[in-house]
């Protein structure tokens, strides 16, 4: 993960006062308020953080806080680039990973091979209701691991409205929806490469892919189990009764066909050992000679132009189908965060937080696990990571033990954190897309109601588990 | 990156419509004639033996009702109710000499196909001159015919039952050639959508639809031992003359298609040209 907007944002020079700092706390504040009343205000969430990226910019060069003597005489490798302030402020490799990933994710599902696996498991939950909930949560966790939370989330989630719709259970659609979106976050912290925070915390605390899974993996398994079963409990999701009910349940669910989706069995095969290799190669990274120094950008990237191949002379049809409203949204919300770091705005929330690193290993991790969840609930996880794995890479007794709880507790907090608003992550925000898509009714409170039994829950989990493995 | 809406018109596709068979009760008939007595008995007979390997003596119970036993539309629905048949058996234009012309079903058989729930087999009128030489035949072949083939279970489950042992049943699906174009057109003058691309994947997933419904009532018949051959058939045409020569080339001996519509009271769409015009095959309305 590129480090240059933090080394930029902390070269700052200038002196900025408590009250332009507080100005533009009040703008993030804004921000994070027009994105939680998305929908009110009829917006996309691009245009939104678009609108407060042009304010932030102007207002910071206003304010005289943004670097443009640095930007626009940067030399890198002998040569003198220049570049637009607003441009190194973004986590390009994050953009190029998102790009590169969901691209490979898009051809590679032309192949059928994920919605291969994902009927495969509807038909063998044989239509049953709760089989099909355990299956369902199961795969979107898996699948969250290792494509992406917001990928998981689609596929799951339209297989959902589906075969509910067929099984005649459209009434469960709410409760499924809901617990498959809270399992993405789950599922984003299985890896190291699961999710953006994992790679930004993990590579500064120095953590090992493999030791990594084996310290998450316990975890995921409890949170993922609790949390259906829970999802089962709350929302009345229960097995067949009678047999036939069952019987019925099982024609209907025999009805649908895995092999619908593979336009090309030579593709598919193709496709599914593209998607090992791309995990594995995606894995090994840091591993890699040549590529580890070019980053899981240029691999995902990678990955997908060499699908591309299949598509060549259809390629534009992929590139418009790109999610630019996401592209664009963490495009504008980089540029903001990074006017706020320059603004110290960041520095006066890190302020908040460090009287909680001295309250001891069991206290402070707790405090700071909870704190980032909250944080990361009202706005985006991976500048939040970034610099709360800063702050804490600055600690010499932290920045030394790849074990300490505090890295954990902000790679829980971060990814967890997604859970309580709807807003917390995007594969949430999917998951509601998909639920107001149906017709069904459920407002920003509506779903943190419904969310904070789970959230708390998986949070209370997480700080017991830090506690005991640390 | 793929939208919620791509991956759900995959799994959309994946989610097929099975047949299941359940074999329809048929326990009492009734044929409903305008001839008299003695007429009426030999017409009987004849229709009988028509249906005698798929509707046996032995396992329904015939009623035949003569000119006699009704007046108007009226009585004839009493009638109807007072006997309850699992099947109607009549033809069209009942007490009228409109028959000659083709040009309608009469008012009988317009209320019957309407109003009651039960199934109406329409034989060629007795005077036609087909008729006899139709009833002296074998039944053999069957054709469903459908413009929405897919999930129509209840017509595949009555198309079967009038299918012989060793006999043919034709599931049919004729798309109307002139309402896709009417779509198509619409959808050439729509930016946003690639004109040939939709032509190609609507006309293939409007027939693939009506395929696999086909191959999975192929494999659920097979699965109840019917011994009846299943054959889908799925194509673009004008639908009156692609039935005319699907009929013709099939060597079909009779129609099995809907004829009501849940939301208007006059007969299904393309069931009232159909047993309007085709009047030298028997049909069975559902």
């Amino acid at each position: 993960m590129s480090s240059l907007p933090l080394i930029l944002a902390s070269s700052l020079e200038h002196s900025v006062t408590t009250g332009v700092t507080y100005i533009f706390l009040g703008l993030l504040v804004c921000m994070i308020l027009c994105l939680a009343l998305e929908e009110k205000i009829h917006a996309k969430k691009s245009v939104i953080v678009g609108i407060f990226s042009i304010f932030a910019l102007f207002l910071g060069s206003w304010f005289q806080l943004l670097p443009f003597d640095d930007v626009g005489n940067l030399v890198i490798g002998g040569h003198k680039i220049s570049l637009p302030v607003y441009i190194p402020g973004v986590d390009w490799e994050v953009i190029a990973i998102i790009l590169g990933s969901s691209l490979f994710v898009d051809v590679t599902s032309k192949s059928g091979l994920f919605t291969w696996v994902a009927v495969k498991l509807t038909k063998l939950s044989t239509g049953d209701p709760l089989r099909l909930l355990i299956l369902y949560g199961v795969m979107t966790v898996v699948f969250s691991a290792v494509l992406n939370n917001v990928t998981a989330m689609i596929i799951v989630g339209s297989l959902t409205g589906v075969s509910l719709k067929k099984l005649n259970q459209s009434e469960k659609l709410l409760g499924f929806l809901l617990i498959e979106g809270l399992l993405t976050n789950i599922g984003g912290l299985l890896t190291l490469i699961s999710s953006v925070p994992n790679i930004i915390v993990g590579k500064t605390a120095g953590i090992e892919f493999i030791d990594f899974f084996i310290k998450a993996a316990p975890y995921v398994v409890l949170a993922t189990i609790i949390t259906i079963w829970m999802g089962s409990k709350l929302f009345k999701i229960s097995s067949l009764k009678s047999k036939e009910e069952r019987s019925s349940a099982q024609i209907l669910v025999s009805g649908f066909d895995e092999n619908e989706g593979i336009e090309s069995p030579g593709f598919f095969r193709f496709g599914a050992i593209m998607t090992f290799v791309f995990i594995g190669t995606v894995a090994m990274t840091s591993q890699l000679p040549v590529v580890s120094e070019l980053g899981l950008g240029f691999v995902a990237l990678s990955f997908a132009g060499i699908m591309l191949i299949k598509y060549k002379s259809v390629a534009d049809r992929f590139y418009k189908a790109i999610d630019w409203d996401l592209i664009f949204f963490f495009v504008c919300l980089f540029a903001v965060i990074n006017v706020m770091e320059h603004a110290l705005v960041l520095n006066l929330i890190g302020d908040w937080l460090k009287p909680i690193l001295g309250l001891g290993d069991s206290l402070g991790p707790a405090i700071l696990l909870v704190a980032s969840a909250a944080a990361s609930s009202v706005t985006d996880n991976i500048p939040l990571a970034a610099m709360l794995a800063k702050i804490l890479g600055g600690i010499p007794e932290i920045a030394g033990n790849s074990d300490s709880p505090y890295w954990w507790a902000v790679i829980f907090g971060s990814n967890l954190g997604g859970n309580i608003t709807p807003i917390g992550s995007a594969s949430t925000l999917v998951s509601v897309t998909i639920i107001h898509k149906y017709g069904l009714k459920l407002s920003f409170a509506a779903f943190v109601k419904m969310a904070v039994p789970y959230a708390v829950i998986q949070l209370a989990l997480g700080v017991v588990y830090l506690y005991l493995t640390s | 990156m793929s939208t919620v809406d791509q991956f759900e018109s995959v799994f959309k596709a994946a989610a097929k419509s099975t047949y299941e068979h359940e074999k329809p009760p048929i326990t009492k008939v009734l044929l409903v004639t305008d001839l008299e007595e003695a007429e009426a008995s030999l017409f009987l007979k004849s229709v009988q033996k028509y249906f005698e390997k798929v509707l046996p003596e032995s396992d329904a119970e015939w009623v035949v009702l003569n000119r006699e036993d009704y007046l108007a539309v009226k009585g004839l629905l009493e009638k109807v109710e007072d006997h309850r048949p699992d099947l109607l058996i009549t033809y069209r234009n009942l007490r009228s000499e409109s028959w000659r012309w083709p040009y309608s079903l009469g008012e009988h058989l317009d209320v019957l196909t309407q109003v009651t729930t039960t199934p109406v087999l329409v034989l060629p009128h007795p005077d036609h001159e087909d008729c006899a030489d139709l009833l002296a035949q074998t039944l053999t072949n069957v054709m469903a015919v459908s413009g929405h083939l897919c999930g129509e279970g209840t017509l595949v489950q009555y198309a079967s039952t009038f299918t012989p042992k060793g006999g043919k049943l034709i599931l049919s699906h004729v798309e109307d050639q002139s309402t896709l174009e009417r779509y198509l057109e619409a959808i050439e003058k729509i930016p946003e959508i690639d004109s040939d691309m939709a032509r190609e994947l609507l006309l293939t997933r409007l027939l693939n639809d009506a395929k696999d419904f086909s191959a999975s009532a192929r494999i659920g018949l097979e699965a109840v031992g019917l011994e009846i051959e299943v054959e889908g058939r799925a194509q673009v045409g004008r639908r009156l003359e692609d039935y005319r020569k699907l009929i013709e080339d099939g060597h079909i001996d009779l129609l099995v298609m809907h004829a009501k519509e849940e939301d208007q009271m006059a007969m299904h769409g393309m069931a009232h040209p159909l047993a309007v015009e085709l009047r030298s095959v028997p049909i069975l309305l559902l």
